[in-house]
This record gives structure tokens, C-alpha cells and sequence, in this order.
């Protein structure tokens, strides 16, 4: 049976939830620690209706209220933002009332009906839903249920697929924080894949499709590398560290012999050179460094079936993709890889859809370049509980286009993840800001021509939903107060 | 101190029949601590031509440029002693050969020392030690090369993508194995550090037999690489290289500037441009006692060869072309040579879709047959000629069924006394009864001798037709009227006069027919069939009484005239297991009582058709 791991800070967050708001539902963030454990990250409460619900705090809310428009909202929006070793796994629920907790109550029936109405959303709003990732899309999910009146959580695995179906799932909560053993990659773009069909317009978002299903083919067949060197998939990861400290530590006590020795000094740092295991030490603050590597060939699957093809554009990429995942020490290498290829691409994907979103037009203009520059990815780390701010915090992303400022980044955190952060502590140098250099460059062959910079045209990121709520509640509460100045005055 | 100086017994060979005063270019490696082996030479393609630069990147990475032949009475201006010494960058030291014409005696070697010539002794190295001591790289990998169909954008297209290929993020998988070569990290192995050798990785590489049977005991000895990842033809160990990039910049000190985030440039272009995928195939030579550490260099110039290679026949393409407002690039593709006088591989690169017959390409093909002072009357170069790699007959193996490859190698010798052996010239497959589930025993054995006979002309590049089947074969000669219609489908035999006539029909082939009274004279014939293979170098098929038998070489000794004959038995019905064949005389030295004595024989012997 799958166990769902829990900290103590998720349960206080599930009992303010119910305290603050009587009935709350949200999302779970968690990460699949092996086959038979998750374990919860972060609870996000979903704030899309308070502005509704303003003075209405009697309203006795329950299951079938939720509205699962806004929890698929929130549900995309969060899994854009975890790293690829997390994923959104579930919901959650938390009220002051004992039912919802409570397997055989009529309340806990209508959870499968929302699990079900998410799910379909998400497939029918993101047709990418699926593609996110380098693996499978997952079709099973944890369901907690919080009551406040008892103090109980419930537990159960909800299955997608013929209506769904809830089966047992055992919860724990852990004293100890998570352990979580930081990878780092990047994965540079250096491609230029040519435009065939020149009878139309060149339509920016198919271009930038293209580019998604390339990069997830090769991402696929990739190899990574940690520590520059290749492990092997069946291996755990913390058998890896250990092995890795146990050769770190003789390569160190070989050095320091041999500089002190006569022993002959060039066989040791030449030692050091073959294997190039630069060990994982204070000066990278114990961060696992990995290397995509991929093949190179023509084409992945039939070498001889390729043809000379004419083309009259060309879609060039430069720049890189920050990666940074979070993982337990119980997953295997294999694990380690699979996250690491699916945050690049996740990260690729959603800086693309951000950018796609905002486009007035998706058609290039008749200019001959034209430089499209989706927003880059910055971090933030996600406050484990109120107190700490220990360098155990995971870092969640967002994406920033040139010219904005952090505080998009605080408002978007705040709505999906239900986070205070402060705009100072958002790293956002992970990326640096992209070189025009690279383009002009090339186009030496075409000087003359203006290449034009289409930050200014950029994409305006979607008014914010809540902005739109709190215009609409402003409107309610100039209706409401003139209602009531009626009434005071005929009264 | 002046390097040491070896020549490989194959290039003397080849030095020894030019027969014209003339020059030409060295090429060799250097290897250990300071010893230069010459390798090769090609000649200049017509007088006072240079032609080295044409030729160079057809060699495998590493063997180079390194001197000057001279033949006959050449002067040195002739010779472009000069121009050829300063191209030389693998060495101060050009090396210098004169040899007399026709002839190796008085053949000369001599380093040049400070601009003057320094004479050197040398030593020749055998083909079973050159096998021994060197091996090559074979790698494969693809890129996308986008230009403007024009040489001058080709060119700086090809430029830009070898500075990318040098550019230091390759990684090399060495195929089979979880070893990987990078230029930072050197190679991740726990038995490797910076001493280890080439022969080191070798014995990492692991060869199917050990992975089925995972036999400890043969993993003792020296594993013989050479037999599953080797070439048909020699005995060399091949080393399969997978190429891979890293995309991953590398970490900059804590402090740099972060790399820049991903933007994209959509471009329209005013000239349409194209995209020409080059699937290359690389191939270099290394002494197994080289560094590892060199390794990643190497295989990066072999790459760069082989897209210099593509880059050649692509702007030759555009060059020979009329100029018309359409051209359409073609793509290259890699073909590797053995051919058997050279002892070392060769690679030409030849564009799809244009044939080995168009006279554009017959006639770079002549003129490299000239540059390597090869006859022009043998295929060495066209795309059947190329050579057959044992991982990919393996791999073809599988799939599909293909008969056992020259199994008279291994055989016991001869016995003939102050023999000499003249042996069939270049590759075969021996065919036998009951191969292809066909139930031919008892009277398909002309049939089989003839498909033996095809399938070394097959295997030679004289032809590209499939082997044909003995429905075929009958077909045939009911087409040429030689035989009834009840003839196809039955099981009739044919003999020596059929199998001519199937030769010129399938093959267009001509055959001298032999008679020879009865089977004790067939002695008489030994300098005649010594003949044959000296000059022809086909097997010969040869019939008596009921039976047919292919003769595969003979053992002559002139004094005595004492002879013994190599046959290949198509009578064999057990499976194709080598061991058994030999073993049991399938193939196998037979003297005079092999035949039996009042029977009359016919030979047909086939003769080279005059083809480059």
C-alpha cells in the first residue's frame, strides 16, 4: 500500500486552514521518495474564491461547492512552479465539520466528483497535460481530508479512469524534516532547426511547438552524467553519496600525501583529471552537479531515411535552461535522471506557454529577424514552516520577463502556493538576462537589416484572476453600500 | 635524435611495381617514443601535380603526411621536394625514400636534419605485427549542415561546424561499454589513470562470447576484438566509438555572471537555403600502446577529415555542375576501403542518388586508382567494394541468413613440398547443399559452385546482383534456349559449359573453359591454374563424372611438379560451423587421388571483367 509522508508544519497548516476559513481546499505538492512512499512538500490552500466570500463565513461550504475551474487553475499554475522531482499529487480538504473525514458520510462521495471534474479539466485545458513530463502522465492520486471538530486526517489514493475509484492509503507524519539532496544542471540550447513550410506566415506558437516536441525527443534519449561521470541507473542515491565520500576522501588524503611526500605529485592530480570527480564539497555546498549528454546523430531512430530539405527560415535558439531538483535519498539514480530531463523540459514548456499566452499575434511579422524573448527562470524557496529558514528549504520557479520586477513573482506565490515571500530573498540570477550578441553575430551575412527587439511588443502577462476578483468585489461592495444608502435613506 | 624509421611490408609491396620515374607523397604515424611507420603513398596524378591535399582526409586521422618517394631519376625539383617538405606538420623531420624502379633494392631512406638528408636504417613490419601492434576507431555520428547551395557558403558552413566539433563538448561512449571520453574529464574508468594505454581500454571492451558464455578463462587471454569488431579482409582491432554532446555549460566559479536564458531568433531568409544531413562515419589509426589521454584528440580529427571529406565532394558536386538556377544539394555518406595491397583503411565519401556508373564519379575513380597506382582494371573503390565490418555482418547476421565468409582461412597446410601457394584473390561465401532450405543434395552441387563463384564477384564490387537462386539459374538457361522447360523446377545437374553461360548472363562474365582428359592428368594443369590465380584470382569451378567442386587455390611446386589442390566442397550438408568444415576436409588441400582417374574434367574458369 502507498504511504503518504507528512511533517508536522503540514498538519498545523491543515488546522489553520480549517480554523481561518471553516472550509479550505487546496492542492498537494509531494515527490514520490520510491514506489511506495510520497511525501507531501507543500500544502497550497486555493484563495480564488475569498474575494466571493467575503462576510460570508456562516456559509456552510462543503465538497460539492469546490470549485474545480479554480483548483485546476491552481493545480497547473503550482506544477509549472515545483521542480521536475515534485508534482503536483492530490488535494486536500480541511473543514471544521466531522464529515468530511469521515469515510461513509455523504460528504466524502462527492470527493470522487471532484477529482474526476479536475482531472478532465486538466486534460481539456493543457493538451501539453501529459507531455510535461518525459515520462507518464500520473493517473493516481492522494486525497487528505482534514477534520477540525476531531482532529483526524483521512487518507485515500484516488485512481482516474471509469468514474475513479478511492482505495487505502496510509498517511504518517514525520518529526524530522525531510532530507532533500539538491542536483543542478543546465542544459544549453544551442540549436537551429529550419522553418519547411514557407507558403505561410510563420505562426510563432507552432514554431515554438516544434521546438518542445525536438528537445523532448532528444531530452528523451539523453544521457545525464553526475559528478561528470556516468552512474548507473539501478544504483540508490544514497548509496551513490556514500561511494562518492569514500573516493573523495582518498583522493584528498592522496593528495595532501603526495604534496607533502616525494611521491611523485603529477600521478595524483593526474588521477584526479581522469576521473574528474571534482568531489562534492563545501565550495558547491554539497549540490550534486549533472551533465546532460545527447547523442548526436541525425536522427534518433532511422539514420537512413533522411533527405536533403529546402527552407527558407530558421528558428535559432541560444541560451540555457537553469535546472535545480530536489531529491530523497531513497530514490534511485534512474529517478534522479528522469527528474532532471523533466524539469528542463517543464521549465522549457512553461516559459514558452507564459510567453505563447501573452502574444496578441501569433504570427511573425514580414521582418526578416525577429527575436522572441520568453521570460528566464528565477527561484524562490518555499518557507517550511513560519519559523525555520533553515538551507533545508526546497526552491520553487517562476518565470520573469525582462523589465518586471520580483513582486510578480511575491503575487504569484502568494495565489498558487499560498506563501509569504519577501521580494529581497528571490534568487534571480539563476539565469542571466539574454544576449542579443548571439544574433547579431550571425547575421553579419544580412547586415544592414534592423533586428528588432520585441521586449517592448512582449507579451503582457495575463491580468492577474485575482486582480479581476478584487475589481469585481470593489464593484459588489460600491453596489452593496449604495443599496444600503437607499435603504438608510428612505429609511 | 632521429626517429626510427619502420615501413610496412605492404607499402614496399606496392613500391616495388611502380614501374614509371615519378613522385610522390609518404604518409605515416608516429608513435612511442619517437618511431615514424610509413603506411602508405599515393603518386602525383598526372606530372607535376600536386595532389596530397586532395587526398589526405581520405586517410584515417593520425596517419599523416610525413615525407617524399621518389622513383627512378626524379630531380627534386620534379619531385616538389620542396613544397611537399614544407606541408609536412607532424614532424621537423620529413622523411625521404628513394627507390629504384621496379625494385626495392637500393632503396633508400633519409631524414631531412636541419635541411640536410640524413640516411637511416629501417625495418620492415610485418602485416601479423602491424595487426598486433596498431588498431583503428571507427565512429559514427550525424549533424545537419544548413547552407546556401553555393561552394563558398558550403565552405564557411563546414568551417563553423568543425569549430563546433572541436569545440570541446563532445563526449565519446565507447561502444559496449560504459566508458566515456571528454575533453575535461579524460576517461571515467576505475582501471584507468593517465598511463594507461589504448590496449587497456581494448581489453574493457567485451566481446559477445564473453557475454554469453561469461567464460572467465578466455577473458585471461587477449580478447580477440579483431573477430567481432574487425573488417573482413584484415585482421585489425576495431574500436566502435558512439558520439555524443554535452549540453551542459560548465559551472562557472561561484561569482560569474549567470549564462543567459533561452531566447529565439526566427529569421526569414531571402535565398533558399538547405538543410544536408551528414551522417559520417570516422575512422582512425592508433598504435595500441598510445595514451589513452590522446584518444579524444583523435577522434575529433577524425571527424573533422571525414566533413572535410563531405565538403569535397560537395563543392566538386557544385563545381562540375551547370550552373542552373536549381540545384539541389545531395547527401554524403561514408564509405570505407580495405583494399588488400594497402594494409590500412582508406574512406571516400560519395553523394546518394549519384551512381558508381555516372561518368563524373567513373572518372574520380580512376584517377584515385592512378594517385594510389592501382590497375585501372579492377573495382577497388566502388560502393560494392566496400568494406564489410564483422559487428554489422552480424548484425545483418541475424536478420537475415548469410553464408560462412572465406573458410579456407585457418586450413592446414598444403604438405606439398617447396610449394608455392597461389590462392583465390579477395572475399567469397561458400555455398553448400541444403543451404536456404532448398533440398538440392544430389544434384545442386554445379549450382552452389556457381553461387560461390557470384557471390565473389559480388563480394569484389564487380556487380551488385543478388546471388542467384537455383530457380533463376534454370530460368535462364530455358531463356537462352540451352535447356527444355521441364528443365525449370526439375533436379537436373548443369556443368562447366551452364555455369559459363550463367556467368556472362547474370554476371557478364566471360570463362575460359578447360577440358582435361581424365582426372590424372589434372596435375598438368597445376602452372595453369597457378596462373589463373595470380592473374584472374576467381575460383574456379570444376566438373567430373557426377560431381562438381570448387577450386579455391592450388600448391605448386615447379621443380618437382608435385601439386595440390584447395576445394571447396559444395557436397557439404551439416550446418555452417567453420570447425567442422575444415576439420572434415569441406574445405580443404586434396591432392591428385581426390580425383578419380578415368573420369574427364571440365574447368570453368572466370575471368575479370576490366572494370574501376
Amino acid at each position: 500500500m502507498r504511504t503518504v509522508l507528512l511533517s508536522k508544519s503540514d498538519e498545523l497548516y491543515l488546522e489553520k486552514c480549517a480554523q481561518e476559513h471553516s472550509f479550505s481546499y487546496g492542492i498537494i505538492i509531494g515527490h514520490q521518495a520510491d514506489v511506495s512512499k510520497s511525501i507531501v512538500v507543500h500544502l497550497a490552500r486555493n484563495s480564488e474564491e475569498d474575494a466571493d466570500l467575503e462576510d460570508l463565513t456562516d456559509v456552510r461550504l462543503t465538497i460539492r461547492d469546490i470549485n474545480s475551474q479554480a483548483l485546476a487553475s491552481q493545480w497547473l499554475s503550482a506544477s509549472k512552479m515545483c521542480p521536475g522531482s515534485f508534482d503536483v499529487i492530490g488535494i486536500f480538504i480541511a473543514s471544521v465539520r466531522p464529515d468530511v473525514a469521515n469515510e461513509r458520510s455523504e460528504e466524502f462521495k462527492n470527493a470522487k466528483k471532484v477529482f474526476s471534474d479536475v482531472y478532465d479539466l486538466l486534460l481539456k485545458t493543457n493538451n501539453s497535460f501529459g507531455v510535461y513530463t518525459t515520462d507518464m502522465a500520473q493517473t493516481d492520486f492522494v486525497f487528505l481530508s482534514y477534520s477540525l471538530a476531531d482532529k483526524t486526517l483521512l487518507c485515500k489514493n484516488y485512481t482516474y479512469g471509469n468514474g475513479g475509484t478511492f482505495s487505502n492509503m496510509d498517511f504518517r507524519f514525520v518529526e524530522k524534516p525531510f532530507e532533500w539532496i539538491q542536483f543542478e544542471c543546465n542544459y544549453d540550447l544551442d540549436d537551429v532547426i529550419p522553418i519547411v513550410d514557407t507558403t505561410r506566415r510563420i505562426n510563432i506558437e507552432e514554431q515554438f511547438q516544434n521546438i518542445i516536441s525536438t528537445i523532448r525527443k532528444y531530452l528523451i534519449a539523453s544521457e545525464v552524467f553526475l559528478q561528470n561521470e556516468l552512474i548507473d541507473d539501478t544504483m540508490d542515491l544514497q548509496t551513490f553519496i556514500k561511494k562518492k565520500k569514500l573516493k573523495d576522501d582518498k583522493l584528498k588524503t592522496n593528495s595532501t600525501t603526495s604534496a607533502g611526500g616525494a611521491a611523485n605529485p603529477s600521478a595524483s592530480s593526474a588521477a584526479s583529471s581522469m576521473h574528474l570527480l571534482s568531489p562534492i564539497d563545501s565550495s558547491s555546498g554539497g549540490v550534486i552537479r549533472a551533465n546532460i549528454i545527447m547523442p548526436v546523430k541525425c536522427q534518433l531512430d532511422n539514420p537512413m531515411d533522411i533527405k536533403v530539405r529546402e527552407f527558407s527560415g530558421t528558428l535559432r535558439m541560444s541560451g540555457m535552461i537553469f535546472s535545480r531538483v530536489y531529491c530523497n535519498p531513497r530514490n534511485s539514480i534512474a529517478d534522479v535522471k528522469r527528474y532532471l530531463r523533466d524539469d528542463v523540459l517543464r521549465s522549457l514548456i512553461t516559459r514558452i506557454q507564459v510567453y505563447c499566452d501573452g502574444l496578441t499575434d501569433p504570427h511573425v511579422s514580414n521582418e526578416a529577424v525577429y527575436i522572441s524573448e520568453p521570460p528566464r527562470r528565477v527561484f524562490f524557496a518555499i518557507p517550511s514552516d513560519g519559523s525555520s529558514t533553515s538551507g533545508n528549504a526546497v526552491q520553487f520557479s517562476e518565470y520573469l520577463f525582462r523589465g518586471e520586477a520580483p513582486t510578480v513573482v511575491v503575487a504569484q506565490a502568494k495565489q498558487v502556493l499560498d506563501v509569504e515571500l519577501d521580494p529581497e530573498t528571490i534568487y534571480l540570477d539563476a539565469e542571466g538576462l539574454p544576449d542579443d550578441v548571439n544574433f547579431n553575430s550571425m547575421q553579419t551575412d544580412t547586415e544592414g537589416e534592423e533586428s528588432r527587439r520585441l521586449t517592448s511588443t512582449m507579451p503582457k502577462r495575463e491580468l492577474s484572476r485575482s486582480l479581476y476578483m478584487v475589481g469585481i468585489a470593489v464593484a459588489l461592495l460600491v453596489l452593496l453600500a449604495s443599496v444600503a444608502l437607499h435603504y438608510t435613506m428612505n429609511g | 635524435m632521429l626517429p626510427k624509421l619502420r615501413i610496412s611490408a605492404f607499402l614496399l609491396k606496392r613500391l616495388e611495381r611502380v614501374k614509371l620515374q615519378c613522385s610522390g607523397c609518404l604518409y605515416g604515424v608516429f608513435y612511442g617514443e619517437s618511431t615514424l611507420l610509413l603506411l602508405s603513398f599515393n603518386v602525383e596524378s598526372s606530372v607535376g601535380q600536386l595532389n596530397y591535399e586532395q587526398i589526405q582526409h581520405k586517410f584515417p586521422a593520425e596517419l599523416d603526411l610525413c615525407g617524399l618517394v621518389k622513383f627512378g631519376d626524379c630531380t627534386d625539383t620534379e619531385a616538389h621536394l620542396n613544397e611537399i617538405i614544407s606541408s609536412v606538420d607532424i614532424t621537423d623531420n620529413p622523411i625521404l625514400l628513394q627507390c629504384q624502379l621496379g625494385t626495392l633494392v637500393g632503396l633508400r631512406a633519409s631524414f631531412f636534419i636541419h635541411g640536410k638528408l640524413e640516411n637511416v636504417p629501417f625495418e620492415v613490419v610485418e602485416a601479423a605485427q602491424l595487426y598486433n601492434d596498431f588498431c583503428f576507431t571507427r565512429l559514427k555520428c550525424g549533424f545537419f549542415l544548413h547552407t546556401l547551395p553555393t561552394p563558398e557558403a558550403i565552405a564557411k558552413e563546414m568551417h563553423a561546424l568543425r569549430k563546433r566539433v572541436a569545440d570541446g563538448n563532445l563526449v565519446f561512449n565507447v561502444a559496449q561499454t560504459k566508458i566515456y571520453v571528454s575533453s575535461n574529464s579524460g576517461i571515467q574508468h576505475q582501471s584507468f589513470n593517465c598511463d594507461s594505454l589504448i590496449e587497456s581500454l581494448i581489453a574493457e571492451i567485451p566481446t559477445p562470447t564473453e557475454a554469453a558464455s561469461g567464460d572467465k578463462k578466455k577473458k585471461a587471454a587477449a580478447p580477440d576484438l579483431a573477430k567481432y569488431y574487425g573488417a573482413v579482409g584484415c585482421a585489425y582491432d576495431v574500436i566502435n566509438i558512439d558520439v555524443l554532446r554535452s549540453r551542459t555549460r560548465d559551472f562557472g566559479a561561484g561569482d560569474s555572471l549567470p549564462y543567459p536564458a533561452l531566447s529565439v531568433c526566427i529569421t526569414n531568409e531571402d535565398s533558399v537555403k538547405q538543410e544536408v544531413p551528414l551522417e559520417l562515419e570516422a575512422m582512425a589509426i592508433l598504435c595500441k600502446k598510445t595514451k589513452l589521454l590522446r584518444l579524444y584528440d583523435v577522434l575529433i580529427e577524425s571527424i573533422c577529415r571525414s566533413l572535410r571529406l563531405f565538403e569535397q565532394c560537395l563543392i566538386e558536386r557544385l563545381t562540375e555542375q551547370e550552373t542552373t538556377s536549381e540545384v539541389k544539394l545531395l547527401t554524403p555518406r561514408t564509405y570505407h576501403f580495405y583494399p588488400q595491397e594497402f594494409g590500412h583503411f582508406l574512406s571516400c565519401a560519395y553523394l546518394e542518388q549519384l551512381g558508381d556508373d555516372e561518368p563524373s564519379v567513373q572518372e574520380k575513380r580512376k584517377r584515385l586508382h592512378r594517385q594510389f597506382a592501382l590497375p585501372a582494371t579492377r573495382p577497388y573503390f566502388r560502393r560494392a567494394n566496400q568494406c564489410r565490418f564483422q559487428d554489422e555482418i552480424d548484425a545483418v547476421d541475424s536478420a537475415t541468413w548469410t553464408p560462412l565468409l572465406n573458410t579456407h582461412l585457418g586450413v592446414r597446410p598444403s604438405g606439398v613440398t617447396d610449394g608455392k601457394e597461389y590462392l583465390v584473390n579477395g572475399n567469397y561465401h561458400y555455398y553448400h547443399y541444403l543451404q536456404q532450405q532448398v533440398q538440392d543434395k544430389g544434384w545442386g552441387c554445379a549450382y552452389r559452385s556457381l553461387q560461390t563463384i557470384c557471390s565473389w564477384f559480388l563480394l569484389q564490387g564487380y556487380t551488385e546482383r543478388p546471388i542467384p537462386t537455383h530457380l533463376e539459374i534454370q530460368e535462364y538457361l530455358h531463356k537462352i534456349n540451352d535447356k527444355p522447360a521441364s528443365f525449370v523446377g526439375s533436379s537436373q545437374w548443369i556443368g562447366s559449359t551452364e555455369l559459363s553461360m550463367c556467368l556472362q548472363g547474370f554476371l557478364n562474365v566471360d570463362s575460359k573453359i578447360l577440358h582435361v582428359a581424365s582426372g590424372a592428368e589434372l596435375s598438368t594443369i597445376a602452372s595453369e591454374l597457378a596462373m589463373h590465380f595470380q592473374t584472374q584470382g576467381t575460383p574456379v569451378m570444376i566438373g567430373g563424372g557426377v560431381l562438381a567442386h570448387t577450386i579455391i587455390g592450388v600448391d605448386y611446386c615447379v621443380q618437382t611438379g608435385q601439386a595440390k589442390f584447395l576445394i571447396l566442397d559444395p557436397h557439404y550438408t551439416g550446418p555452417d560451423d567453420l570447425a567442422t568444415i575444415q576439420i572434415k576436409g569441406w574445405c580443404g588441400w586434396k591432392g591428385l587421388d581426390f580425383w578419380d582417374k578415368k573420369s574427364y574434367y571440365n574447368l570453368c574458369m572466370p575471368q575479370r571483367p576490366i572494370l574501376y
